[in-house]
């Protein structure tokens, strides 16, 4: 996983690779998928990726780009998961997973790399369960 | 001979309303599979353009995609093409509350009853009552795009009732594809492909 995300060396600015996100998933036999990136963010809109989780994927992951787009307010909740959010990175991705994001992981575990902070969120449906820095993240490099 | 035709004309229609139990049991499981729990959903389901497009793009990811789907054989992924080529007509009779029993069904833009969100929401003590009555006063202040609404296909199921695909969109153009296979028992969802941001 984080070989995938570390494609955001984090040091944000307006580069292709500071301005998109990586992910991929993890089956149950440990094998990491890389999924394709997505698409670089524009100032002002959303980075994002399309995941493809298979009925034997047990994790999936995330990053959350370093680059230099302006923030926006993720704490509200559409889904009714009790997340905190950050709101004052200086990314326009927040720091923890989405809405979508909580919604979408399904029964799986979800990891989101905070590349601006070097900081990994675990997820699963009901919202953040841990954080942890990612230098102490040694799972499935 | 008459007494044949007696009893099989006393049991046919039994058969059929059983029969049609059990669809609409499964299709009930379906949505209450595909559709997630405590959240805010439009009440009227996508249309076939849109989930045209969302199903499409789910597709293509799998057209370039260079790994074999576990539990899916190309054939199956070929009924499910199939399935979604050729649609013509989908369900939009608008969700009701007896379909989906932990979700807030919002009618357009309009305010959420905050004891009706309640009650759908069933919290487990007052700490949770308060969250989610800050929540939907969150949502009824909100400017549209705020609001977080998520707006479900009704499933379309393939001619032998064992393939499924399920559709959402929310906010900023996110979306979700869904594909179910039915084990005999239960909806198992064997792809996902949806956006995470």
């Amino acid at each position: 996983m984080s070989d995938i995300v570390n494609e955001d060396d984090g040091t944000g600015g307006t580069s292709d690779n500071n301005n998109r996100e990586y992910g991929g998933t993890v089956a149950e036999n440990d094998a990491v998928i890389k999924n394709k990136p997505g698409p670089v963010s524009q100032p002002g809109v959303e980075a994002h990726i399309n995941l493809r989780t298979a009925s034997n994927s047990r994790s999936e992951f995330h990053s959350h780009p370093s680059g230099t787009s302006t923030d926006q307010d993720r704490t509200s909740t559409g889904s009714t998961s009790k997340v905190g959010g950050s709101t004052t990175n200086n990314s326009y991705q927040s720091d923890g997973p989405s809405k979508d994001d909580i919604k979408n992981v399904g029964d799986r575990t979800g990891y989101v790399f905070s590349m601006s902070n070097k900081t990994v969120f675990i997820y699963n449906n009901q919202g953040v369960t841990a954080t942890l820095p990612m230098s102490k993240f040694a799972k499935y490099k | 001979m008459i007494r044949l035709l007696l009893i099989s004309y006393l049991l046919i229609p039994g058969f059929k309303l059983l029969a049609q139990d059990y669809h609409a049991d499964k299709y009930l499981k379906l949505i209450r599979t595909g559709v997630f729990n405590k959240i805010f959903i439009n009440r009227q389901p996508m249309p076939i353009d849109k989930f045209r497009v969302v199903a499409r793009v789910a597709l293509e990811t799998i057209d370039n995609d260079t790994v074999e789907v576990p539990g899916l054989s190309r054939a199956e992924i070929e009924i499910y093409r199939t399935l979604i080529n050729n649609l013509t007509v989908i369900d939009t009779t608008s969700w009701r509350d007896s379909e989906l029993i932990t979700c807030v069904i919002v009618p357009g833009e309009s305010h959420v009853n905050v004891e009706y969100a309640i009650s759908k929401f069933k919290p487990e003590g007052k700490e949770d009552v308060k969250f989610y009555k800050q929540m939907v006063d969150r949502f009824n202040r909100g400017s549209y795009t705020d609001k977080w609404i998520y707006t479900f296909s009704r499933p379309i199921i393939d001619e032998t009732g064992n393939y499924a695909v399920l559709t959402d969109t929310s906010e900023l153009n996110m979306f979700g594809c869904f594909f179910y296979k039915w084990n005999g028992y239960a909806w198992k969802e064997m792809l996902n492909i949806s956006t995470r941001n």
